[in-house]
């Protein structure tokens, strides 16, 4: 008779459920991976804006050449911010960079990049400007 | 007595429950209109410098503008090449699918969307009101303001956030419009190539103007090579073409309104499609209606 009564309530629950709709919040984020490249003779460079949809961390992976040091900047009406900290990330290396690109109303990040050795050698990597999970985090 | 009396009082508690959830939403603005109403002046500030940003480079001698937008309207090709000119596109079909439709339809399967299904027409996004917490917690504005270095730590910030982000975060459904875009991508280059296909974007412009900011086609893609686990959520829009490899596929972005932007998805805008060059460091020096590396959506065929 318990069993029956638990079952009966569970069965309420579920159906009002379905007649109110619940629906639930989702900012997945702009998860996907792009490439970068980055020349070492350069002091400098940068990679394209992209979308940043929430507060998550940047994420960031070399994948060959030299090391790099990295930034995350936010695009506002005077131009590129700096975000975050600045990191030397190595081959290899999976990092999850947090930002204030979002906190501070910006719609648009960027990676900027500042070679640590001079070298005749490319730089290459992928990134996202949103992510799902930390991979070593950089603070 | 009072075994026969508890599940009537579970029953009584789990309706009660229910149905004030149900008066608390109904009584509630909108997400969108809490926003508005408490963040006007923030609003203000973003949308003005946003006007200023996205204005389009106009030319001493607007007839050369219109003779270009004239041609522009007239190509037949509809192919461009990616910014390392190792990747061609040619854009074949289009379709346009609202929001409201999109679960519905069966030509673009769940499969092939990145996040594995279908999209929920009544998806809903949460906003955060950065600005209103900054003015109410000094110490909070000075750590964003410092990138974390100043005001308190980390385990602090992150504890206040628990306490009260959900203060300041509302949920809204934003007007969302999928494009489908049927094309041909070909490798033209003498080797192997590993091609991002979100590299490519979609611009809305009104009146000469850029609306909000370039869409990646980060939603659909027909031909992933990369469909599970941790490879799908990084790599999903990612293709490595062999030497002389061509693909025919459809790709897709989602067109969504951001409050943060005067845009307007019930209006007629016009779409353009490329890549953003190299070294571009302002959406000010981009003008997608005059630039030969971006195609109007409207010169392409309606898929029927």
């Amino acid at each position: 008779m318990k069993e029956k009564i638990v079952v009966a309530i569970f069965a309420i629950v579920l159906a009002f459920s379905g007649l109110v709709g619940f629906s639930t919040a989702v900012n997945a984020g702009n998860t996907t991976d792009t490439s970068f490249q980055f020349y070492n003779t350069n002091d400098i460079g940068y990679t394209e804006g992209r979308n940043k949809e929430n507060s998550t961390k940047v994420y960031i992976h070399p994948t060959s050449g030299p090391a790099l040091q990295y930034t995350v900047q936010g695009n506002n009406s005077v131009g590129w911010q700096n975000r975050s900290s600045s990191h030397i990330i190595y081959n290899g290396d999976k990092a999850s960079f947090t930002n204030y690109v979002y906190e501070n109303g910006e719609t648009q990040a960027r990676l900027c990049m500042e070679r640590t050795q001079t070298a005749y050698q490319y730089t290459y990597g992928v990134w996202s400007p949103d992510s799902t999970k930390n991979y070593t985090v950089y603070y | 007595m009072k075994k026969k009396v508890l599940p009537f009082v579970i029953i009584i508690s789990a309706f009660t429950v229910i149905v004030s959830v149900m008066i608390i939403e109904k009584n509630n603005k909108t997400p969108v209109e809490r926003y508005l109403d408490t963040s006007q002046t923030v609003e203000n500030s973003i949308n003005e410098p946003s006007a200023e940003l996205y204005v389009s480079i106009t030319t001493d001698d607007s007839s050369i503008v219109s003779e270009v937008e004239d041609t522009r309207s007239e190509r037949v090709s509809c192919t461009i090449l990616n910014t390392t000119h190792t990747v061609q596109y040619e854009f074949l079909l289009y379709e346009i699918i609202d929001d409201v439709d999109i679960a519905s339809q069966m030509k673009y399967a769940g499969d092939y969307f990145y996040s594995g299904t279908l999209p929920d027409p009544d998806y809903l996004v949460e906003y955060t009101d950065y600005p209103a917490m900054r003015k109410d917690y000094p110490e909070v504005d000075e750590y964003i303001s410092s990138n974390g270095e100043k005001g308190m730590t980390a385990a602090e910030y992150q504890a206040f956030l628990n306490q009260h982000l959900d203060e300041y975060t509302t949920s809204f459904h934003p007007k969302t419009k999928y494009l489908f875009l049927k094309c041909r991508i070909s490798n033209v280059s003498n080797g192997s190539v590993i091609e991002y296909i979100n590299d490519l974007r979609i611009i809305m412009m009104n009146e000469g103007n850029i609306i909000g900011i370039p869409t990646e086609f980060n939603c659909y893609f027909d031909h992933s090579q990369n469909t599970t686990g941790d490879e799908r959520i990084h790599n999903y829009l990612q293709y490595k073409f062999e030497p002389g490899e061509t693909i025919e596929c459809v790709i897709g972005c989602a067109i969504r309104e951001d409050p943060r932007f005067e845009m307007d998805l019930s209006k007629e805008y016009s779409y353009y499609i490329g890549f953003l060059p190299i070294g571009l460091d302002n959406l000010n020096q981009l003008n997608p209606s005059i630039d030969e590396g971006f195609v109007l959506l409207d010169s392409l065929q309606k898929e029927a």
